[in-house]
């Protein structure tokens, strides 16, 4: 596979957080490079910091030291606002608990986020590429999980995110579900990445504890309290019809 | 904002309808009650001041014990500041007609102070008249009748035809509103002249630039306060300059005292301004009430909407909160973010204060003005719309409700989007207690309640602004029903006291003193034959003088009424009992008058001082105050008959009758004295023309104080929802954990206790004290309103809040009860 130039650099990482009396050490020196149009799984236990690297990621939270750069921009250097012009402009996210508008339908969900970019994809090319086309105008609370999850994914990727962060995004779906699921984060990567220049291709990295999905990615990487266990690319990541549960 | 966000925004309202209705309606109701106030206040400046300008009203009146002449006409015209003066003839006249209806027979002008005619024509000759419409119904003519005068002094004529009806600049109001004789308009010819040696009684004046000012002004009053003093001048004469030249300023007191304190007999002029006649000052105590209710009772239905408004949109807020974590993840800036909740808060404060400015302007404005509208001869007039005070009020209303929803969600929008999105509680909390030390010192609280106690109390103090929020919400309301409900009671008490406590007696004869002898024995062999006796204290009458009278208090002359008898018997039909010492006008042993409370405190006249009284026959006298008694209503200054002839030099010609009968022989004795050409007054009667006096003050703090009730709905309705809706997922985990329906209620209910009982204590306080400010502004000279707390209003209003809570919680349990342990709370 051809590599370019990381958009993700971790340098050192550190993230504290008090307890009690003292602290816990949710990231203890992260160090991490990740390439665009990379699938990066992130594995480990409860508590083991995935959530927190990925938040760190996602400039939802700052590292206590340590050094963050993506896409060339030093993102602990970074102002309130344009940590929020980097999340509506370059990423996507995906949470296990969807937080969908439970007001807006599942159209409107989606465009809901396009309105906020200048060059977002077709809502309905969206929605019909998540097979969400006949719930379209379905609210929330009318979805099946995995229903929702596509819709949330359907949101992250309407604004052409150059990187998608998805937080155990199938921990609280069934197996059909969450297959439905990882079926769009394949097509998402294998194949409509392959259309993109390198530059413009799009990093997935999702956090999960399941180690099947671990199956899917590019490269895998495992946590454990706080630091890196291991780092392993895979040469042929298997499909998700492939997985068993 | 883009269509999306739009369409959630709208969508969000909708989902939060309870808040939104409830911040509508609360916005409506502050609104629509203190822009509908002011609207009416304005409305009834604004009516009265075109009746005015209509007649030409003037802007001083000045009556002269010893008439004017033309030459004085002439030097009151040529005063400084005077723009136009005419000459008024006047007398007082009885009707030849069985009943004598007593009325004013005024000469009509052709500048100041004129008519408006209503039905007919302006008399040509000096045998037509125009009457006032009460005149003419009391006499029961049409226009085209004649009729014949009995007793009139001045006038050249006895026999007289209607030739129209009119209303006179004079009399605003009608006698509904203040009682008194009314006009019958005739042309000067009509007086006699030449017996009068073309001298007039009274002088109406037009002051110069005074055109430009509101008569209720405060630079009206200075315009005229300069011609009005130059007239005292003019009227003094010598006397004047002399004042002038000793003391460097001239003022009514230091006239009247230079006039008394001279050997010779001088009478000086008496100059009045608009508000010195008791018709307009009715009409200005009625539009000063009406303000005075907008600026405070009126103001508070908007502090409470603004509590309700922001309460509402922080728990609207805090509610969203994982929804806002999750639009800060995806990129929404915090403008964006904050916008939604902005229009949430404003759209349905914005749209209830449109509609509570309609109907302000529609509805509570004219049903003011219909309550109001009775009392005066133009009837409700024209609505009025305050356009500066709406525009305030909107920006106020717009920059009140964008601060709370600003103040609202700009704590949660400047936190992390990871904090809002995660349940994680990395509080300072657990930092500063540890766990071990939590677990071995168990507080107070935990050892002497249950769980389920402890929760409910640790819930109130972890949530203390919420908590708080609603019980000063709670509080709001209260203070609205409590103050809303004193006003009325209090002021239905004061004269329902005025006929309890202070005027004992059941029927009030008035024949004329002139006839004397004659109508006093017939009188006295009817009231004998009901086998009352005179002196009795039960069914007993007694004889006495009253007679109209002036004071001087505020820097002008007020009216009041003189009322003299042997105070010992007086006791038993007029008990005025001393304000300090509790001792009757009969158990005084004090020598000098003894005036009404409110006199005292409007004139600011205390026992032992001097005051100058000048009677209807324009009898200057000083007299000493004796003591200051309870009264509600009127202005009755008491002294004994032997004061009276102390200071008049005479024996007091009675022209009065009280009588003390019961209410079995009443109405008998009623038609029989009826008989009689003579004025009979039931206490119930003149008890009616008090409450009617009051009628619209009542009616107007009843309304408010229903306004008040439905606003306490409303405001309920959104305070319990927010504790229900708050706790919905402790209360889904509580049925799953076994607690039963009752405890799981009990949990929302113990919330609702607390606050309840927290508002209503500080609402009963609060609204007492707002009550009894607002009370103490609308009294006037001669009405004074009870000032202890009214428990009855205190009952009453927490009877409705408790109400309104009731049916609200009821429905609250029966969610509760119903609540499905299986209810999924994370999706709303």
């Amino acid at each position: 596979m051809e590599k370019t130039e990381p958009c993700i650099r971790l340098e050192n990482v550190v993230k504290e957080f008090p307890s009690g009396t003292g602290v816990v050490k949710a990231l203890d020196g992260i160090t991490l490079e990740i390439c665009p149009g990379d699938f990066v799984v992130v594995n480990g236990e409860s508590g083991c910091g995935k959530s927190t690297l990925l938040n760190m990621i996602g400039c939802m939270d700052e590292p206590t030291e340590g050094k963050i750069e993506i896409f060339g921009q030093d993102m602990t250097k970074l102002s309130e606002r344009e940590r929020t012009l980097y999340r509506r402009r370059d990423v996507g996210f995906i949470f296990q608990e969807y937080h969908l508008m439970p007001e807006l339908t599942t159209y409107e969900n989606v465009e809901f986020i396009a309105e906020l970019v200048n060059d977002p994809l077709s809502v309905s090319e969206v929605i019909e590429m998540v097979g969400l086309t006949d719930v379209a105008d379905h609210r929330p609370g009318q979805l099946s999980g995995g229903q929702q999850q596509r819709n949330a994914i359907a949101r992250a990727i309407v604004k052409r995110p150059r990187l998608l962060l998805a937080d155990e995004p199938t921990a609280a779906l069934d197996e059909a579900s969450a297959r439905e699921v990882l079926r769009v984060f394949e097509r998402l990567i294998r194949e409509d990445n392959a259309q993109k220049a390198p530059e413009q291709k799009t990093t997935l990295i999702l956090v999960t504890h399941n180690r099947e999905i671990a199956k899917m990615a590019d490269r895998v990487v495992v946590l454990k309290n706080g630091r890196i266990a291991s780092d392993v690319s895979q040469a042929d990541p298997c499909s998700v019809d492939m997985l068993e549960w | 904002m883009k269509k999306t966000q739009r369409i959630l925004c709208l969508r969000y309202m909708r989902r939060q309808m309870a808040a939104c209705v409830s911040m509508f309606i609360v916005a409506m109701l502050a609104v629509m009650a203190y822009l509908g106030i002011n609207d009416t206040a304005q409305a009834m400046k604004n009516n009265v001041e075109r009746f005015w300008d209509a007649t030409g009203f003037r802007d001083i009146e000045i009556a002269a014990p010893t008439l004017l002449s033309e030459d004085d006409l002439v030097r009151i015209r040529q005063t400084e500041g005077v723009q136009a003066a005419e000459s008024v003839w006047y007398t007082t006249a009885h009707s030849a007609s069985e009943n004598a209806t007593e009325f004013d027979v005024v000469s009509l002008t052709e500048q100041i102070n004129t008519v408006i005619l209503t039905e007919g024509r302006m008399p040509q000759t000096a045998e037509e008249c125009l009457l006032e419409q009460p005149v003419l119904e009391e006499l029961g003519l049409s226009v085209g009748d004649a009729f014949e005068i009995g007793d009139a002094d001045d006038l050249a004529h006895r026999r007289f035809v209607v030739c129209g009806i009119a209303q006179h600049a004079d009399h605003a109001c009608l006698p509904i509103h203040v009682p008194g004789n009314r006009y019958m308009i005739v042309k000067k010819e009509a007086f006699d002249l030449e017996g009068l040696q073309d001298r007039c009684m009274k002088a109406v004046v037009k002051v110069e630039g005074a055109g430009a000012h509101d008569r209720f002004s405060e630079e009206y009053r200075e315009c005229v306060a300069k011609v009005q003093d130059r007239l005292y001048l003019l009227a003094a004469g010598d006397i004047g300059r002399e004042i002038l030249n000793n003391t460097g300023e001239l003022t009514l007191e230091s006239i009247l005292t230079t006039v008394m304190s001279r050997e010779e007999e001088i009478r000086p002029w008496m100059v009045f301004d608009v508000w010195s006649s008791m018709y307009c000052y009715a009409i200005r105590t009625a539009v000063d009430n009406v303000v005075d209710i907008g600026k405070t009772f009126a103001l508070m239905f908007v502090i409470v909407g603004a509590l309700v408004i922001f309460a509402s949109i922080h728990r609207m807020v805090e509610e969203d909160k994982r929804r806002i974590g999750t639009a800060k993840a995806m990129g929404m800036t915090k403008r964006e973010i904050a916008a939604r909740y902005l229009a949430a808060g404003l759209v349905p404060t914005i749209a209830g204060m449109l509609v509570g400015t309609l109907v302000g302007y529609a509805v509570l404005q004219q049903i003011m003005l219909m309550i109001y509208g009775r009392f005066y001869v133009y009837g409700k007039g024209s609505p009025a719309f305050l356009f500066g005070l709406t525009g305030i009020v909107f920006v106020a209303g717009i920059v009140i409700a964008g601060m709370a929803a600003f103040i609202a969600c700009i704590g949660l929008i400047m936190k992390p989007a990871l904090s809002l999105l995660s349940d994680r509680a990395w509080t300072r909390d657990i930092r500063r207690t540890p766990r071990v030390k939590r677990l071995k010192k168990p507080g107070k609280i935990r050892s002497k309640y249950r769980l389920y106690v402890r929760m409910i109390l640790r819930q109130i103090r972890r949530e203390k602004s919420r908590v708080m929020m609603i019980a000063v919400s709670i509080t709001g309301c209260m203070v609205l029903l409590v103050t809303g409900f004193s006003i009325k009671f209090a002021i239905t008490s004061s004269i329902g006291k005025q006929f309890s406590d202070v005027e004992q007696y059941d029927l009030k004869v008035r024949f004329d003193e002139a006839t004397d002898g004659a109508m006093k024995d017939e009188i006295a062999q009817i009231v004998e034959a009901e086998g009352l006796q005179v002196g009795a204290s039960q069914n007993g009458w007694i004889e006495v003088l009253e007679r109209e009278c002036l004071y001087y208090a505020e820097g002008r002359l007020n009216g009041g009424e003189m009322l003299c008898a042997e105070p010992e018997q007086l006791d038993a039909f007029f008990l005025a009992k001393n304000t300090k010492n509790g001792e009757s006008f009969g158990q005084s042993q004090a020598w000098g008058v003894h005036i009404p409370l409110r006199a005292a405190e409007t004139a600011n006249i205390n026992v032992g001082d001097p005051m100058f009284l000048l009677d209807s026959r324009m009898d200057l006298k000083i007299v000493l105050v004796a003591g200051v008694y309870d009264n509600y209503v009127g202005g009755q200054i008491l002294m004994s008959r032997k004061f009276y002839e102390e200071i008049y030099e005479e024996k007091p010609e009675n022209n009065c009758i009280l009588i003390r009968c019961g209410s079995e022989s009443l109405s008998g004795l009623r038609d029989k004295l009826s008989q009689l050409p003579v004025t009979v007054i039931e206490k119930t009667e003149k008890r009616g023309e008090y409450m009617s006096y009051t009628s619209a003050l009542n009616a107007v703090a009843g309304l408010l104080a229903a306004i008040a009730a439905f606003m306490a709905g409303g405001i309920l309705i959104n305070l319990i929802y927010l504790q229900y809706y708050r706790r919905k997922s402790s209360l889904v985990v509580m049925r799953i954990n076994g607690f039963t329906p009752a405890e799981t209620a009990g949990y929302v209910l113990g919330e609702s206790v607390i606050t309840h009982i927290i508002g209503m204590v500080f609402g009963i306080f609060g609204g007492t004290l707002l009550s009894g400010y607002i009370l103490r502004m609308m009294e006037g000279r001669q009405f004074h309103i009870i000032r202890s707390p009214q428990y009855a209003a205190w009952i009453v209003a927490a009877v409705i809040l408790l109400v309104f809570s009731v049916i609200i919680h009821s429905v609250i349990v029966r969610a509760v009860i119903h609540l499905k342990p299986s209810e999924d709370v994370m999706i709303r």
